[in-house]
């Protein structure tokens, strides 16, 4: 990786800055800059710096940041009033978590976009995140090769003003569950000829819950049909139903697409909505 | 003394007699060898008479045989006798005929040699014919070439007016400017929203829409270049090259196409980038910048443009 100092009669004069591999540094602050990209190898400290040194950022993308040190992190402590959108590979959460701590204040952020969100990254380890910008954050995206269910959906819960969630290529299949799950249990009653059918929802839908956006999903749709019409038709009781999105998901079936087109839910006979915790038993043979 | 001669006497006696006796007993040798040749040939006789004998007997048995046929011979000679008596009564019929067969024979001849002379004629005429028709397949084949290339000229020319005829007809060319240059905008657009969307590709893949679209007619061209938007995309090689004249008209070239807009610079980082070679008048609305990149493609340069 190699450092390299931005020349100021450049760096002022420009909007977005999309940078890979490379170690940048603002001769002083930047007040142009709008959009920041980061990619590839990058120290922990560009974070803090880049932040603070770009007073009018409303865009900083980290999701295909790799961090490159341990996150040490300088105490900061100051308001960035501009910076909307933030995007993190999971290496950048804690030291979020540790910015926000030691000062940080992300005012304006609305929107979340986190990558490869495993098991390791439940939001309960980072109480602020979900204080802080809980009461901001209207808006939380998914994506990358990995994630773990229970993971993303506790930063679904613990960011409680989300009303758009977006799943972005391959994690869609997998992180569709975090909003809606339900699981079957099959058990023969002892002494008779019958299975006792038991579903149990495990993760209903978020309150507040508006747009599902799906994105950059390769698939036909046939995967995530079943699923999606089980959201749109068990929205929680106190709130509209979910419009789905597809976005640049060139695959989905017509079928599919057109289905759900419309917003609200299907005008199919449906099982009565079932709460967390309730369940349903159904005997069969 | 005597009685010396007289032993020498009987021992030149003895002697002549035993020479004598040798003679003898060599006649006697030789008569003996001669007494046991004729033994040999008596021999060779009585087996001689033995073979004559039995010839004799066989010979005797043949004769016993072959009379009967020899008869029958006889008998048939007979016949043949009467049938030549016969057979001269139609003699003179026959030797008419036989002149006349020479007559026919000469007139045969005769024809035959008139046949030879018109086949020798025939002969030359299919010769020459056989040359006359060589010469016009050869002809025919010059003349058939000549058609298949004017064929291939003629298609080839159909194609050309037909292509030519839907390229004038097509109705892209119907389209307005403004529509156009919409669509030039949009193919731009999402080269670049691609690269943007995946920002390795920002640095690995050279957007070069713009210069296919323009250079693929003049009309074209001419919209392309009155978009100072489609041509903001400026890529700089490596930075040892930064200062080179090469680079500062590569960039220049992109500028005046640009005209003062904003531009997005992608650039590999190296050394500080000459003060003058991106005007301070220019806004970089995109700076891309990387580092480790295998491959740098480069944009070509539209000065041809």
């Amino acid at each position: 990786m190699r450092d390299y100092r931005l020349p100021s009669d450049l760096i002022n004069r420009t909007t977005h800055l999309t940078v890979w591999n490379v170690e940048i540094s603002f001769p002083g602050d930047c007040e142009s800059l709008t959009r920041l990209e980061m990619c590839g190898v990058q120290p922990a400290i560009v974070f803090t710096q880049m932040i603070s040194q770009s007073p009018n950022l409303t865009d900083f993308d980290l999701i295909r940041a790799e961090m490159q040190d341990a996150p040490l992190l300088e105490p900061v402590s100051f308001t960035h009033f501009h910076l909307r959108y933030l995007g993190l590979s999971p290496g950048w959460i804690e030291l979020l978590e540790s910015a926000l701590r030691s000062g940080l204040h992300l005012s304006q952020l609305r929107h979340l976009e986190l990558s490869n969100i495993t098991s390791e990254y439940m939001a309960t380890k980072y109480p602020l995140i979900s204080t802080r910008l809980g009461a901001t954050v209207v808006r939380l995206d998914f994506q990358g090769e990995d994630c773990s269910i229970d993971a993303t959906r506790s930063f679904i819960d613990a960011l409680r003003r989300v009303n758009t969630i977006g799943f972005y290529g391959r994690v869609t299949e997998t992180a569709l569950g975090a909003l809606h799950e339900v699981r079957t249990y099959r058990v023969r009653i002892p002494g008779q000829d019958t299975i006792r059918c038991t579903r149990e929802i495990v993760h209903a839908m978020p309150k507040g819950l508006e747009v599902v956006i799906i994105r950059d999903y390769e698939g036909e749709g046939l995967e995530v049909d079943q699923q999606l019409r089980m959201m749109r038709q068990n929205p929680a009781a106190d709130t509209q139903p979910v419009t789905i999105v597809f976005e640049n998901c060139l695959n989905i079936l017509p079928r599919i697409r057109r289905e759900f087109a419309v917003p609200g839910p299907l005008i199919e006979s449906v099982d009565p909505p079932l709460g967390p915790g309730q369940s349903n038993s159904d005997p069969g043979t | 003394m005597l009685e010396e001669a007289e032993c020498l006497a009987l021992h030149e006696v003895i002697a002549q007699e035993e020479a004598v006796l040798d003679t003898m007993r060599k006649l006697q040798t030789e008569h003996e060898a001669k007494h046991q040749l004729l033994a040999e040939k008596a021999m060779l006789l009585e087996r001689t008479i033995d073979s004559t004998e039995i010839f004799r007997e066989v010979g005797s048995q043949l004769c016993t045989h072959f009379m009967p046929l020899l008869v029958q011979l006889e008998t048939q000679l007979a016949v043949q006798e009467d049938d030549r008596a016969i057979l001269a009564t139609h003699l003179p019929s026959t030797l008419d005929f036989i002149h006349s067969w020479e007559v026919l024979k000469d007139e045969i001849s005769a024809l035959d040699a008139s046949l030879k002379r018109q086949l020798d004629r025939t002969q030359e005429r299919i010769t020459t014919m056989i040359q006359q028709l060589k010469s016009t397949l050869a002809l025919h084949d010059q003349m058939s070439s000549t058609i298949s290339s004017f064929s291939s000229m003629i298609g080839f020319a159909q194609s050309s007016i037909k292509a030519k005829k839907g390229g004038i007809l097509h109705p892209i060319r119907r389209l307005p400017v403004v529509i156009l240059r919409h669509i030039f905008e949009d193919c731009v657009n999402d080269e670049t929203n691609e690269c943007h969307r995946n920002p390795p590709s920002i640095f690995r893949v050279a957007p070069t829409m713009a210069l296919r679209l323009a250079s693929v007619c003049s009309r074209w061209r001419d919209i392309m270049l009155e978009t100072p938007y489609l041509w903001r995309h400026i890529r700089l090689r490596a930075p040892t090259l930064w200062s080179s004249p090469e680079a500062r008209n590569h960039v220049q070239s992109y500028l005046d196409r640009c005209r003062g807009g904003e531009i997005e610079l992608t650039i590999p980082t190296g050394d500080r980038l000459p003060d003058d070679l991106i005007p301070d008048t220019i806004t970089v609305e995109r700076l891309n910048l990387a580092a480790d990149i295998d491959e740098w493609p480069i944009l070509p340069s539209p000065v041809h443009l």
